[in-house]
């Protein structure tokens, strides 16, 4: 069979359409598409907030560190702190743009899937450079508001227990590498769990960089 | 124009450009379940789209190609379409003939189609689901963002690629 006779065959075959027209009514009057809509609209606003979080966060921290720039832990853990603000803000700005321009989806199909790809891409790698540090910042951050706040400083007390719990972050997450290497590849029940699996384990990234190879293949072939 | 003037414009035009959307529903499923899914999620993303809708840049048929195409190779592409993902044809009460034709009196040429689409990856889909549709190579490459002659390119290698299954099919049964 030739492909222009497909077409024909095609245009004598049509989807029995009963069911779905009869779903779009329902959608209208169940007010679902408007939900839809202003389920996008809450999504940048979202965006939006975390950036404002970020600026928040970066603004408290740069105040904390200049305050205590003469404690030289406290200067490091500040600063420390600080470039991870920024990394959160570059984060947050990047893939408030990128969805910016993906959200209206029409834009041609091989520039949107690109960019929806691009911004997959971006979205998994910063998650898990943002992610991985918790390993170290759930100590830090609330040593740093124990300081600001009554004005302890934990680390001078305790620095010996501190520096422990260093080390087991820094053994957690090799741990953590090693274990989403592990169980990469084999079914897991929990969707969230499979996804951070996979994020971790570098199986999602490479799934990503293979379908913006498949799409310039297809651009240019 | 108000809300519910910019909604029935909206319900007009989707109930015209209807069979697109459940067009492009049939060929990325795998069941029927996922078809009415398709078709809802599509329709939501028209809807949120629609206010950007600009008639004068470009017809309401490719704007709702593009959306329709995006969408569901999105939700292919987010599936981890792989191999083992491939199309499977839907079932034939899914399916009947303009003039009511039942499935099961049709040749088998709408199956060999199915089979045929069932082998190409999303990009390659929503070209030949283009082709079927006789859109023109003007309007396939504004919906799919290739040029004109990179789109003839593709369409020649798919018939070739056809034409090739085709006669090894038939040497296999002889």
């Amino acid at each position: 069979m030739e492909l222009d006779e497909m077409k024909q065959v095609w245009a004598r075959m049509d989807l029995h359409q009963d069911g779905m027209e009869a779903l779009l009514r329902q959608d209208f009057r169940d007010r679902r598409m408007d939900k839809a809509r202003s389920a996008m609209r809450w999504s940048l606003l979202g965006q939006a907030v975390g950036i404002a979080c970020w600026v928040a966060f970066v603004v408290f921290v740069a105040s904390f560190w200049v305050a205590h720039r003469h404690v030289t832990h406290l200067l490091v853990i500040g600063l420390l702190l600080h470039v991870y603000g920024i990394a959160g803000i570059w984060s947050s700005v990047t893939q408030w743009f990128l969805l910016s321009r993906i959200y209206l989806f029409d834009a041609p199909v091989l520039i949107l899937q690109r960019r929806l790809t691009q911004l997959r891409r971006f979205r998994m790698v910063s998650t898990l450079a943002l992610g991985l540090p918790w390993w170290f910042l759930w100590l830090l951050v609330p040593l740093v508001f124990l300081t600001w706040s009554s004005g302890t400083d934990m680390f001078a007390g305790a620095s010996g227990w501190i520096w422990a719990n260093m080390a087991v972050g820094a053994v957690g997450t090799g741990f953590s590498l090693w274990l989403a290497r592990r169980l990469a590849g084999r079914p897991i029940k929990s969707p969230w769990l499979q996804r951070v699996v996979d994020d971790m384990s570098g199986c999602t990234l490479a799934r990503v960089s293979r379908q913006l190879d498949e799409i310039a293949c297809f651009e240019q072939e | 124009m108000t809300a519910r003037q910019h909604q029935q414009r909206f319900e007009s035009l989707l109930h015209e450009h209807r069979r697109i959307v459940f067009k492009v529903a049939g060929l990325y499923s795998r069941s029927a379940a996922d078809r009415d899914d398709l078709v809802q999620e599509i329709s939501a993303q028209l809807w949120r789209s629609f206010g950007s809708y600009d008639e004068a840049r470009a017809k309401f048929s490719t704007w709702l190609y593009r959306i329709a195409l995006n969408v569901a190779i999105s939700q292919a592409r987010r599936e981890h379409w792989s191999e083992a993902d491939r199309f499977e044809p839907l079932d034939t009460h899914h399916l009947e003939t303009v003039g009511g034709e039942p499935i099961a009196e049709q040749d088998e040429r709408l199956t060999a189609l199915y089979a045929f689409i069932g082998q190409l990856d999303p990009l390659n889909r929503a070209l030949i689901l283009l082709y079927l549709e006789d859109r023109n190579y003007g309007e396939m490459a504004e919906i799919l963002g290739l040029s004109e002659t990179n789109v003839a390119t593709k369409i020649s290698r798919i018939k070739q690629k056809l034409r090739g299954q085709m006669t090894a099919a038939a040497s296999t049964g002889a």
